[in-house]
């Protein structure tokens, strides 16, 4: 084997047109290391589902009926107090089953995501009527009978409601899905009546979503570490195109392997799983205790 | 005298709009058997494990298993069909592709769940394989957490839950560190001089293979079969194993000399010194 006489030189390889340095990043990065985050979260949720703690103890199926059942009630109260006393069962339930504050504090960073939009219109005159708090605009002369653009006393009272309700049930559904791990909840769905091969495909889908995250990652790690920096928005998109069609083909190849798998070890069609373990006194338990909390919440209004 | 498991008859294979993977291949296994199926790269040893294990069928020739005709019609019919599923358990090269359940413990459940024994039996059995295996610590973990070396095993347990007596095993130790392919290769040992499982390994590992099998059938690059013999033979064949690409020639240095001579490091091998200098 001869080299070529290229190869033999050491010295730095020139770049024509070197790039100009930004700061500006790159939102297909942006996307693939927040997939790379979803798969970090999903392996650190495992984490918190193993530990020892009051609602890792519980059967998921009763979790998932005593945490929807609150989550509806919270929907239906309106006094803020009733809502706080809410907020703090929930938080004496996360701080018995041992969530970390920052996965708490993580979670609850998503409210204003979800809330902002609706609840600031909430807080104006024009929405919610009440006593004026801050005047932000004064109109020339009157719109529908509406001289200015105000936030209102019960402006902000609609608007610290939701922002609490929302909250509550944010942290509650965290509880339901922090302590229990996917595939045992994925099992819970069957005590809606949910179908076993419904149940197998989501336990598949879990599986086989970290497996394609980590390849995509891997994709697109191979694409920057032989990247001097970005090309033309067309050769960008290029690359997309063809990273998108390999991994369609890896998913391909994959599902006719797994497929095989299936059917060496006896799969026929039909699905049969485990059965689930009997409900234990715990259990019952938990029920009995969210429904005395759902009780207080529903006196209290 | 041991019985005939798989009696291969001039089998040829193709995939759709493709040359043959495999070509004119015929051969028999005995129970107790430690076969090897020794090739480069896409030769055709996955392909014929695939076909063995009745998951493809051949396009000419046929392969008789158990004493009844390997198709698509007697697999999809009982007795034969779950009685084959439950006897040949294929250990696929791609651990991923073999895990498919959400935990290890459905993935051991699942062949038996499938062939519908009784809930108890599974679980016995899911806590017998998982000892045996030294896993039962991985029981309720997901696949996708494990390593190389774990996935490999919890594979395994997932075939062995059906006591199988035939096992198929497509590059078993690939990409496993040292530790783990010769826990694996001790299990696989003490599988067939124990248990008496037939073993049916694809592999291009040479300093693997007296670990792995006791006959060695050697198939060329052009998908036949060019050598069927035992182990040791095979290995002492240099000219066989130089023209099916599984050791190759080349230069390295001694002190001052370089030479040139087939190289693979399985047997001792003599070579005179400024050969090709």
């Amino acid at each position: 084997m001869t080299l070529p006489p290229w190869m033999l030189d050491r010295s730095t390889n020139t770049i024509n047109n070197p790039p100009k340095s930004t700061k500006k990043r790159n939102p297909l990065r942006q996307a693939i290391s927040s997939l790379a985050h979803v798969l970090e979260e999903m392996l650190n949720n495992e984490a918190i589902a193993n530990q020892n703690g009051f609602l890792q103890m519980v059967d998921p199926r009763a979790k998932v009926i005593g945490l929807f059942a609150l989550i509806i009630i919270i929907t239906l109260i309106h006094n803020i107090t009733t809502l706080i006393v809410a907020f703090a069962i929930a938080l004496l339930m996360a701080g018995l089953s041992r969530i970390p504050a920052q996965r708490l504090w993580r979670t609850w960073l998503a409210v204003p995501l979800f809330s902002t939009a609706i609840v600031l219109p909430a807080m104006l005159n024009i929405v919610t009527p009440g006593n004026t708090v801050y005047t932000l605009y004064h109109f020339a002369s009157a719109h529908f009978g509406v001289t200015s653009l105000t936030i209102t006393d019960a402006g902000i009272y609609v608007a610290i409601r939701f922002i609490l309700r929302i909250t509550v049930c944010i942290t509650l559904a965290l509880l339901l899905t922090a302590t229990t791990k996917s595939n045992r909840l994925f099992h819970g769905l069957r005590a809606f009546g949910v179908p076993k091969l419904f149940v197998m495909l989501l336990g598949m889908m879990q599986r086989y979503l970290t497996v394609f995250i980590r390849a995509a990652e891997e994709i697109h790690l191979a694409k920057i570490s032989r990247s001097v920096t970005n090309g033309p928005l067309r050769q960008e998109q290029a690359w997309v195109a063809a990273g998108m069609g390999s991994l369609f083909r890896r998913t391909q190849s994959m599902s006719s392997a797994v497929h095989l798998a299936m059917v060496s070890r006896g799969y026929t069609g039909e699905i049969y799983l485990l059965d689930e373990p009997k409900w234990q006194t715990s259990d019952w338990g938990f029920i009995m205790i969210i429904t005395g909390f759902a009780a207080i919440l529903l006196v209290m209004g | 005298m041991m019985n005939k498991i798989f009696d291969i008859n001039n089998i040829t294979f193709s995939y759709p709009g493709e040359q043959p993977s495999v070509k004119e291949i015929s051969f028999a296994v005995k129970q107790g058997e430690r076969l090897a199926l020794l090739g480069a790269n896409g030769s055709g040893k996955s392909t014929l494990l695939h076909l063995l294990d009745g998951l493809y069928f051949p396009q000419s020739g046929d392969i008789t298993a158990f004493d009844n005709k390997l198709t698509e019609d007697t697999l999809e019919h009982p007795p034969f069909g779950p009685q084959f599923r439950s006897s040949v358990g294929f250990l696929f090269q791609n651990s991923d592709a073999q895990l498919f359940c959400s935990t290890v413990e459905e993935e051991i459940a699942f062949a038996p769940l499938q062939l519908q024994w009784k809930k108890a039996e599974i679980v016995q059995r899911i806590d017998d394989v998982l000892n045996l295996l030294e896993i039962a610590h991985l029981r309720d973990r997901t696949p996708q957490n494990l390593s190389g070396g774990e996935k490999k095993r919890v594979a395994l347990a997932s075939l062995l839950v059906v006591n199988p007596s035939v096992l198929l095993l497509d590059e078993p130790t690939a990409g496993l560190d040292p530790r783990s392919q010769s826990m694996l290769l001790e299990i696989l040992e003490q599988l067939n001089e124990q248990a008496g499982i037939t073993l049916i390994t694809a592999t291009h590992d040479l300093t693997l293979l007296p670990h792995l099998a006791d006959r060695a059938l050697v198939l060329g690059e052009d998908h036949c079969l060019k050598a069927d013999g035992n182990t040791h033979e095979i290995l002492h064949n240099t000219d066989l194993l130089l023209s099916v690409n599984l050791i190759h020639a080349h230069a390295h240095r001694h002190g001052d000399t370089i030479h040139r001579h087939p190289h693979y490091h399985i047997t001792e091998h003599e070579h005179t010194h400024g050969i090709d200098s």
